[in-house]
């Protein structure tokens, strides 16, 4: 791997946007994912690889600090803030195919429910792993979410819950899309959940974690 | 509606620190002439839900009326098994039973009868009713124009004939606060706490202060919950600092405040923490929930919640069946044993050894308990009222700074 996409990486996974940005303290002055990712590109560094080995490897590396406990959100935030200001320049290389994404990924909070502090932060997870989001937001009808899966064939959905009294839709949102299209993966997650009321809904996979859900999905779509 | 003049809270209702304990307060609220909260004495709330996957639609509306007719019998008859003299019932609305205003009054009203049964038996309760705030079911919320707004106030009215306090948790502001509680930015959650959320307050309880004075009722208070509950959360899933958590905790007592200031004379709502601190500044009795509500929620506050409560409660549990009874049974009968310690340590003159050893248990294992502690309530109080006078300068520096930047709805008034 270039050395210019091993620091792309190092940016995405601390944070560091542009030279402008002022975090984190050491890095100050200095170019960040966004600088970078234009230089690769100008220097012929494939789109693809700019992906796949620069930011989502930076994106990985903070998710799984995540994952232990070593990171609070803002670091994941900021890390994904990076992450978005490169992927702007590689815009134009996922329209003519040159870089592709893993997958895409639907999401939204299901129907009664309008907690999406949990749903964003997957959202933001699954970008920085290469997926295309489609975010539906909060108070989502099981049709809504089969309406995308339709417009969206091939994409896994995760959908999201934090009030016991609206798991019962999230029931409904499982078996409607099983019923129609039984080869999606439905990704669930959120504060009341069990990896038992998964199984019992008939849902492919649970996780407490954002980079739980991607590391599912990442089997997935392998 | 006349726009009523909000009050203003210049000096703390509780002069000394020694003196904000469970049990008792300068301001008692009297619901009937069994049950005056924070005259003396602390008693149970308690607050249940239906059974995990249950559906509220019309087609299940009548085995919904049914089973909230069933768990308020099953918790009145532990009550009357137990010899408990008095307790409070909640009932928080679920979106579909505020959005349907005929739906929850008619839940409200059931349980009103059952009450009303157990009465002459000698049971003494009185209902508390919480009407959910769905006015974010859109995004941005339309806080003061949308129909979901009406809704909620058509609940406020249609609930409140067979209710005795009303209450919310409102959520103004918390579009706002979500967002800077992951960037850990203080500066805007005290914006969006402060100034957004305060603002919508404002509007908010003024007509239901309104509501309650036309139906002869209590206005309970509001809860930060939405805010302060949220971030309590994220800390625990070690997403946010702890100590981050604890300002936010700080914070939300001036943002419940303005329930107070529109008129709202308590029992604050159990999910409000920051209730100590209102206690101090306004003298009203609250309601506090910790180990008793793990049925709900974890928590690191679990005694030190307990330590200023008048109302004791276990924030909400949902209908099942345990060895000891239903859940609510159950809850009730842990939340009375807690009642009568605290009862029998002011009747004997310990009020404050218990008050301190609740408190002490918690402080040195967290950040979130040491806000809470009695002294730092104090303290927190003080320094509220201290700046009470500085906020018309502060608000015009903070719309200066921030307005141009910031998405603001214009519902806010600002």
């Amino acid at each position: 791997m270039s050395s210019i996409v091993e620091t792309i990486a190092m940016c995405v996974e601390r944070g560091k946007v542009n030279k402008t940005s002022p975090y984190p303290p050491d890095l100050k002055g200095q170019d960040g994912a966004d600088e970078l990712t234009a230089q690769a590109l100008a220097d012929k560094v494939p789109a693809n690889d700019i992906l796949t080995k620069g930011l989502m490897i930076g994106m990985g590396k903070v998710g799984g600090k995540f994952s232990r406990n070593e990171v609070f959100v803002p670091d994941l935030l900021m890390a994904a803030k990076a992450m978005t200001a490169a992927m702007k320049h590689l815009k134009p290389y996922f329209e003519s195919g040159e870089a592709k994404h893993r997958g895409t990924f639907v999401v939204g909070t299901v129907q009664g429910d309008l907690h999406d502090i949990g749903k964003n932060l997957v959202s933001m997870v699954m970008e920085g792993g290469g997926f295309e989001v489609i975010d539906l937001g909060v108070d989502v009808s099981p049709e809504k979410f089969m309406k995308a899966v339709e417009e969206h064939p091939g994409c896994a959905v995760g959908l999201s819950a934090l009030l016991t009294m609206t798991m019962v839709n999230m029931e409904k949102t499982v078996k409607l899309i099983k019923e129609k299209c039984p080869s999606t993966k439905i990704l669930v997650g959120g504060a009341p959940l069990t990896e038992e009321f998964c199984r019992k809904i008939g849902a492919d996979s649970y996780s407490p974690d954002p980079q739980g859900a991607l590391d599912y999905l990442s089997t997935v779509y392998a | 509606m006349r726009k009523r003049p909000m009050k203003s809270f210049t000096t703390l209702a509780i002069e000394h620190e020694d003196d904000l304990l469970f049990g008792t307060c300068p301001k008692p609220v009297r619901l009937t002439p069994h049950i005056v909260i924070g005259g003396g004495q602390t008693m149970p709330e308690v607050n249940y839900i239906l059974p995990y996957g249950s559906e509220v639609s019309a087609e299940t509306l009548e085995q919904v009326v049914t089973l909230y007719r069933t768990m308020a019998a099953g918790t009145l008859q532990r009550a009357l098994d137990l010899g408990v003299p008095a307790l409070i019932i909640e009932i928080e609305l679920v979106f579909e039973l505020t959005l349907n205003p005929e739906w929850g009054e008619k839940v409200v009203r059931a349980t009103r009868e059952v009450m009303g049964e157990f009465e002459a038996k000698g049971v003494h309760s009185a209902l508390r009713t919480t009407v959910a705030d769905i006015r974010d079911r859109v995004r941005p919320p339309r806080n003061r124009t949308s129909a979901e707004t009406e809704l909620m106030f058509e609940s406020f009215e249609r609930c409140a004939p067979y209710s005795d306090i009303l209450s919310i948790e409102s959520t103004g502001g918390k579009e706002v606060n979500d967002s800077a509680l992951l960037q850990c930015n203080a500066g805007d959650i005290v914006f969006a706490m402060g100034t957004l959320a305060s603002n919508d307050m404002a509007f908010l309880w003024r007509r239901i202060v309104d509501i309650c004075g036309r139906h002869g009722k209590v206005a309970g208070g509001d809860a930060a919950c939405g805010f302060a509950n949220t971030a309590m959360q994220l800390a625990h899933k070690h997403m946010v600092p702890t100590v981050l958590a604890a300002v936010v905790r700080a914070v939300g007592a001036a943002r419940s405040l303005v329930a107070l200031e529109c008129g709202a004379t308590g029992p604050d709502k159990d999910c409000a923490y920051e209730g100590p601190i209102l206690k101090a500044i306004a003298g009203i009795p609250i309601s506090m929930e910790g180990k008793s509500a793990a049925c709900a929620h974890t928590s690191p506050i679990g005694n030190v919640a307990m330590s200023c409560c008048d109302l004791w409660s276990n924030e909400s549990v949902p209908y099942a069946q345990l060895f000891g009874g239903y859940t609510p049974e159950v809850s009730l009968e842990n939340l009375w044993y807690d009642c009568k310690l605290m009862n029998q340590a002011t009747r004997s003159g310990s009020a404050l050894m218990l008050r301190n050893l609740l408190s002490e248990s918690d402080v040195h294992t967290s950040a979130e308990a040491l806000v809470l502690a009695p002294a730092s309530c104090f303290r927190i109080a003080r320094a509220i009222l201290d700046e009470y006078f500085a906020l018309g300068d502060s608000r015009a520096a903070h719309y200066t700074a921030l307005y141009a930047e910031k998405f603001i709805p214009a519902e806010y008034g600002l």
